[in-house]
């Protein structure tokens, strides 16, 4: 089956600040990312602060340009476009930010900011236009009185929904959501996510869906993939991925969300340390500095993702030990 | 008994636009020695205002503390002069901030800051004796090379690193109580964990009291052994930590729980509560959560509840209104 969207070894290295007699080094934000999404999905990544979550977003939707690979949408390489190919491309991909404060004109109103992408993809009159802003108002649950407001006057979760209904306005096929519930409210957080969900049946949407937050990945995706220093180091099925762990960040991560239920005791594997600079990162597994169960061979050889069960890969070297105990 | 910390009847409010508009009204809580109370609610509830207020921390000409007394330790300190104040402050009870990045001082080494907690404090103390102590303290936080750290600044530690370095500052003194405002909100999760373990560690060892701020329900389960929920400005249940997330009474508690995602289980829908917090500008007259509770009614609309207390809960919602009321001062 043909994927809806595919990244092959996608990557984003900024260049760091050249020193004399020394060559210039790189940050690999994004380093040798593959993966594929299926229509209607929603696809998680996760990771701490600093492990190229964001980055890999804006580089697979060339909001930056890519240092290498390709993303392929519904079988075009997005990478290679042109610069007005890739601006009509557009109206089939969107992006809702994390920050609503920052992300929408504060000298716009919710009617002006809702209609933009209109204004830049339609041809349609103007009557019908507002039709559509009126549509979307409706369909994020925003009041129709609320269109000659400014974005200050509304509250976090207001904001988001002018976001969510300003991205789906133009009908697109793929959403990118780079944190869009980290700024709100646990009460307001679950009225989006619930409304994010509705839409997604009711529009057919597919998310690409970045966070840091466990337990709303869970909640939310169906497929989910694990960034550290910039690397993929496991992709599973949601479930599989929390209850058949294979790779120890992963483990280190889910058991360290405290849980709120104060009956379920969690026994955190707390790792040692900090992340290790993304400027310099550690040679074979990144991850091997702060892994209880390091060798000499994860300091020496990158493992690559290979595959340990269907739909289930994993960038181990000692995956399966690991799960068993053996290790 | 009588309780290490107590306050009561605490009403804050701060000058908005040339109007006073309260932003707590009518707190009281206690917190036990060597217990920890968790304080939840979310943003713009009264929790950091609670605390700041208590430790005189708010600016003076844009807020006021309209009634309440907070009594520590057997004094009640609510009528203290600054410098009183700043005897306690630090001392007595220290604080941990969310933002370690600005609330550490990027000009001075780490070093410099822990002594100069150290000496504001006590004058006599040499500057070896001073200097000893705070490496000592940085390697009790878990700090590697604490020798090296010392004479860094701030800005050449990560994240975890700095709020390790807040939270010795905070004990180096070991005060009698600790007020954590989101002390790993700022942080990824494998570092908060640490950071929790480093809290949990500490506790044990000097029997320090803590009045944990946060949003994080999960958080809020692990660490604390009393349970505080704060809506708009007000207590709204109070209850031991397992009492409260296998029996919310209150309705906006019970919302709360309902709408977290858990990372433990897989599930169909989360429940919502519907509507927004409301402003300080139009608060109900009646119960501050009526305008989003499902099982309001008109008395509720009318009135505010006092704190009922029934099966071990202080609830502040008139479905329990058989319970003994508490707190006879209302919203």
């Amino acid at each position: 089956m043909e994927h809806l969207a595919e990244v092959k070894n996608l990557k984003k290295y900024y260049p760091a600040k050249k020193k004399l007699f020394k060559e210039r080094q790189y940050v690999k934000a994004v380093d040798d990312v593959s993966f594929y999404i299926d229509k209607g999905e929603t696809f998680g990544v996760v990771g701490e602060s600093g492990c190229g979550k964001s980055t890999l977003c804006k580089t697979m939707i060339r909001l930056t340009e890519p240092t290498g690979g390709s993303v392929f949408f519904n079988g075009r390489d997005i990478a290679s476009l042109s610069p007005e190919e890739m601006r009509l491309m557009r109206r089939h991909i969107q992006i809702i930010f994390q920050d609503p404060y920052a992300s929408l004109n504060p000298r716009m109103t919710v009617r002006e900011l809702i209609k933009a992408p209109l204004d830049i993809f339609s041809d349609a009159s103007e009557e019908e236009k507002m039709e559509e802003v009126f549509s979307a108002m409706e369909l994020v649950g925003l009041n129709r009185e609320f269109m000659n407001k400014y974005p200050h006057e509304f509250s976090g979760g207001q904001r988001q929904r002018i976001m969510i209904a300003r991205a789906l306005i133009l009908r697109p096929e793929f959403v990118c959501c780079d944190e869009p519930v980290s700024a709100l409210d646990v009460s307001v957080r679950a009225q989006v996510l619930n409304l994010m969900k509705d839409l997604q049946e009711k529009l057919s949407l597919t998310y690409l869906f970045i966070s840091h937050d466990l337990s709303v990945v869970r909640y939310l995706c169906d497929r989910i993939a694990v960034m550290y220093l910039g690397r993929i180091v496991e992709i599973a099925e949601k479930d599989e991925l929390y209850d058949n762990t294979y790779h120890p960040y992963t483990r280190c991560l889910i058991s360290s969300i405290p849980i709120p239920d104060p009956e379920v005791k969690r026994h955190a594997m707390i790792l040692e340390g900090d992340v290790p600079s993304p400027y310099n990162p550690p040679a074979g597994c990144h991850f091997h500095t702060r892994c209880p169960y390091a060798t000499k061979e994860c300091s020496e050889r990158y493992p690559e993702l290979r595959e340990v069960a269907p739909g289930h890969s994993v960038a181990c070297h000692f995956a399966e030990k690991i799960r068993e105990g053996r290790a | 008994m009588s309780h290490l910390l107590e306050i009561s009847n605490l009403s804050v409010s701060f000058l908005v636009r040339k109007k006073w508009l309260q932003a707590v009204t009518g707190v009281s809580f206690y917190v036990d020695q060597g217990e920890t109370l968790g304080i939840v609610g979310e943003s713009g509830c009264g929790k950091s205002v609670t605390s700041m207020s208590m430790l005189h921390l708010l600016p003076k000409t844009t807020s006021r503390v309209d009634s309440g007394t907070v009594i520590f330790d057997g004094t009640d300190i609510s009528g203290y002069s600054d410098k009183e104040m700043s005897r306690i402050r630090g001392r007595r009870i220290s604080m941990i901030f969310q933002d370690s990045m600005t609330s550490l001082n990027p000009v001075m080494t780490n070093g410099a800051q822990l002594v100069e907690a150290i000496k504001c404090h006590d004058r006599n103390i040499s500057k070896k004796e001073a200097e000893e102590k705070a490496i000592s303290y940085l390697a009790k936080v878990g700090i590697p090379s604490p020798e090296k750290r010392f004479r860094e600044y701030p800005h050449q530690l990560s994240g975890g690193m700095r709020q390790r370095v807040m939270i010795a500052m905070a004990l180096i003194q070991s005060p009698s109580i600790l007020i954590a405002d989101e002390p790993t909100t700022a942080l990824d999760v494998t570092i908060q964990a640490q950071i929790l373990e480093l809290m949990q560690e500490l506790k044990a060892t000097s029997n320090v009291s803590i009045m944990l701020i946060t949003h994080d329900m999960g958080v809020v389960a692990e660490m604390a052994d009393r349970v505080m929920v704060m809506y708009a400005g007000n207590v709204m249940e109070v209850a031991p930590t397992k009492e409260i997330f296998a029996n919310p009474m209150h309705p906006y508690s019970q919302g709360l729980l309902a709408s977290i995602p858990r990372p433990d289980k897989t599930v169909g829908k989360l429940s919502s509560i519907e509507g927004t917090v409301p402003t300080l500008q139009n608060m109900p007259v009646g119960c501050r959560f009526s305008t989003r509770c499902s099982k309001c009614t008109s008395k509720c609309i009318e009135s505010c509840p006092p704190l009922f207390r029934k099966d071990g809960h202080d609830v502040r919602c008139w479905l329990y209104a058989d319970g003994e009321a508490v707190d006879g001062t209302s919203c």
